[in-house]
């Protein structure tokens, strides 16, 4: 090779006979596998035959590609190479269609019984339909699901939207009672807008674990929800502590302008501060006598129980792998122990009754 | 003219805070020399123990002149040595210069290990075992009970279980009758869920049962308390006694579980004491069954067991020689205040006497004297009425009455 221009016309001329040997080689295909003219024919109308013409066209492109290369000459090297660059989506064509036939091939699986299954129309139909299929029927589908998809989400955004609408909506006849400064207004607002949060966000906490740890994650999220239940009953708890101590208060300062009016000025601070402590006492021991505190109380003592209860079963869930001793375990340990000393105490006893009959006998 | 508060007495204020903090700093060195705070002092051995439960026995220094042993039972829920928690004001101490023979016990710190507990175990077991000791050791058949608060309840059914073990009852502030509302533990009780408690926590901590007791009486007991002992907390005697009161209110043990169970439902709840239907074991107690003399000592400014819980014991029992003591003051007061000294402990001491020979103290013409000077003291001393005479009314030197 003296120039470098005889190199490039040796090789696509090189090229030249590669792609016409592959084209004698694909004409001459449809002889070397045996009913390949029945295949061709009994494809025509279907989606397998429109590929069929499809591939046919790709090679005549590429054919043709390489021709009108060939008239251009080697001095339009750049031109063409962009060419063969720009026809690349001409051969990844011809290898999806021909992929799962070299498969087989390559796989030793092309046999009789595997032509049979290839050459059925039908069934080699399906296949394309498989690969390439993207038929009528197919986009009527996507358009189904894509349109209840969508009518899901809508669903979904209106059931997202309305616990909020109606937590604000309920907040809103509070707002009154929220500028008066009422403090039991607070839980009030705190319970609906967790209620719109358990009924939206929430619920993706208490969809149900799967796995080993399902029981674990279950516990976890109980007892928070537990906890916010037991905070909620704390907070009415305290606001009647708090509203106890604003009327006591409102009781001292009237018993101190009394004491005014009256000339029995307090002079000294352990004075005001007998006052202030006699007076909260006395409300106070009031509130706390009231049917409604005992079972506030009680309630709230059931709450705390239950966040403590889920704790524990939770412990021993955590714990179960290690070389600790469980309290459910503990709990079986002292029962044993305790109805043997019961037994032995009765024993004892019989013992020590027989011996008393038998002395005075 | 001597200015208000409002009105110039800044100056006052600022002076009353300082002399505060004068004592506050003075208290601090107080506090630091005071390494232990000892409680329950009175010489005593241990005879006895199962379990966790333990019976002492007083050491008895002088002769012993009241030949009927008496037993201590305390409540499960503070420290039997309540009854002794200062030398100078001791009820063990003060009965021991007038001759008993005392013995006292502890129930102990329960555990997880024992929250299979019940009061079956209580009675039939620990306090019968305990009676069982003093029997063979004394060689006295019966024994006087003496029981405080809790233990005065237990007490009472037990003599109504073993009459024939007990000589005379004493209960001091014991509840009774559960029905009354105006207790506040009473009141709250009826909505408490004993089960899940009982289930959470196996063996209910003291701790818990203390933050109930605390709310009784807020103010006073959170507050006015600590307020008080601002003004004594240079003075290193007050203070210790202070600090002994404290050690006793926050020891609280523990309540083994299913005991406590039994307690809230059939007690607090059910009310099942009056009513005859509470079954310790396999036996129902039967409070008519209470036929010994009976001494029933309540205090009337009492806010954990109201006057009107302990009362109505004396109509419930058998007893023909029984009797009502009225003490002026609170529950815990009863046992460490001055009066209770002078008052409390003699009395009890010469009803015991009286009755140490298995009989009535009316009718072995033994009635209790009180010295006069007490007049804050109320006794009514109730024979069992005959149909055939009226009540004889009588007066005892001071306001006690004898019915």
């Amino acid at each position: 090779m003296e120039k470098p221009t005889e190199f490039i016309d040796a090789w696509v001329q090189m090229q030249e006979e590669v792609v016409d040997n592959w084209l004698a080689a694909i004409q001459e295909l449809p002889r070397a596998l045996p009913g390949m003219e029945v295949f061709k024919g009994s494809l025509a109308g279907l989606p397998a035959g429109e590929l069929l013409n499809v591939s046919l066209s790709c090679l005549q492109d590429l054919s043709g590609d390489f021709l009108h290369m060939q008239q251009r000459g080697t001095e339009v090297m750049k031109d063409t190479l962009a060419k063969a660059s720009g026809t690349s989506n001409v051969f990844m064509k011809a290898y999806e269609l021909w992929h799962p036939l070299f498969q087989a091939v390559q796989d030793r699986a092309l046999d009789v019984d595997t032509y049979s299954e290839l050459l059925e129309p039908s069934e080699y139909g399906e296949i394309m339909d498989q690969v390439f299929g993207w038929g009528p029927a197919t986009a009527t589908e996507a358009i189904n699901q894509t349109t209840r998809i969508t009518g899901v989400f809508c669903g979904a955004v209106q059931e997202y939207r309305r616990p909020w609408t109606e937590a604000a909506e309920k907040n809103g006849i509070y707002l009154p009672e929220l500028a008066e400064g009422r403090p039991d207004t607070f839980l009030h607002i705190f319970h609906n807008l967790f209620s719109a949060f358990d009924n939206t966000v929430g619920k993706v906490f208490h969809v149900p674990a799967v796995g080993k740890d399902r029981e674990k994650i279950g516990l976890v999220l109980r007892g928070l929800d537990d906890l916010a239940v037991f905070n909620a009953k704390y907070t009415e708890f305290q606001q009647r502590i708090y509203v106890t101590g604003i009327k006591a208060l409102e009781k001292v300062l009237r018993a101190v302008a009394q004491r005014i009016r009256s000339g029995h000025e307090i002079r000294t601070f352990n004075e005001l501060f007998e006052l202030w402590l006699d007076i909260n006492e006395q409300e106070y021991s009031h509130a706390f006598r009231t049917k409604e505190f005992s079972l506030l109380q009680g309630e709230l003592l059931d709450f705390a129980l239950k966040v403590r209860r889920q704790f524990h079963k939770l412990m021993e869930l955590n714990l179960y792998e290690y070389p600790v001793a469980l309290r459910s375990e503990m709990d079986d340990a002292y029962k044993t122990i305790y109805e043997l000393k019961r037994k032995v105490r009765n024993l004892e006893r019989k013992i020590s009754d027989r011996d008393v009959e038998e002395a005075a006998a | 003219m001597k200015k208000t508060l409002a009105a110039g007495g800044a100056r006052k204020l600022v002076r009353d805070i300082g002399e505060l903090q004068r004592k506050a700093i003075s208290g601090m060195k107080t506090f630091t020399e005071i390494e232990e705070v000892d409680v329950g002092t009175a010489p005593k051995d241990l005879v006895y123990s199962e379990d966790k439960v333990k019976l002492y026995h007083y050491r008895q220094e002088r002769e012993i002149t009241c030949r009927v042993p008496v037993l201590m039972v305390y409540a499960l829920v503070n420290r039997q040595y309540m009854l002794d928690l200062q030398p100078d004001r001791s009820i063990v101490r003060n009965l021991l210069q007038r001759g008993m023979d005392l013995y006292i016990i502890d129930w102990g710190y329960p555990t997880k290990a024992d929250m299979y507990l019940a009061l079956d175990d209580y009675l039939n077991g620990y306090l019968y075992n305990c009676l069982e000791y003093i029997r063979k050791s004394t060689g006295k058949d019966k024994s006087s009970l003496m029981g405080i608060c809790q233990g005065g309840t237990f007490c009472a059914m037990y003599a109504a279980m073993y009459p024939e073990q007990v000589q005379n009852l004493i209960t001091i502030v014991a509840p009774f009758d559960f029905s009354p509302n105006d207790g506040l533990l009473f009141a709250w009780s009826k909505y408490m869920n004993a089960d899940d408690l009982v289930d959470v926590y196996r063996v209910v901590p003291g701790d818990l049962l203390n933050v109930a007791y605390s709310m009784l009486m807020p103010f006073a007991l959170n507050i006015k308390k600590y307020g008080h002992m601002l003004s004594i907390v240079d003075d290193r005697e007050k203070l210790l006694n202070f600090l002994r009161m404290e050690k006793w209110i926050f020891d609280s043990p523990g309540q083994a579980g299913e005991c406590l169970r039994e307690f809230i439902r059939d007690f607090f709840q059910g009310n099942k004491l009056v009513k005859g239907e509470v079954k310790i074991g396999d036996r129902v107690v039967d409070l008519k069954k209470i036929t010994m003399p009976l001494l029933n000592i309540y205090a009337s400014a009492d806010h954990i067991v109201p006057p009107s819980t302990t009362k109505p014991l004396n109509d419930l029992v058998g007893s023909a020689d029984k009797s009502l003591f009225e003490f002026p003051g609170g529950h815990v007061g009863i046992f460490v205040s001055s009066k209770s000294q002078k008052v409390l402990a003699p009395f009890i001491a010469q009803w015991l006497h009286a009755r140490q020979d298995g009989r009535s103290g009316l009718k072995g013409g033994v009635v209790p004297q009180l010295s006069a000077g007490q007049p804050d003291v109320h006794v009514q001393v109730v024979p069992k009425p005959r149909p055939a005479r009226r009540a004889v009314k009588a007066k005892l030197p001071g306001n006690k009455k004898i019915h």
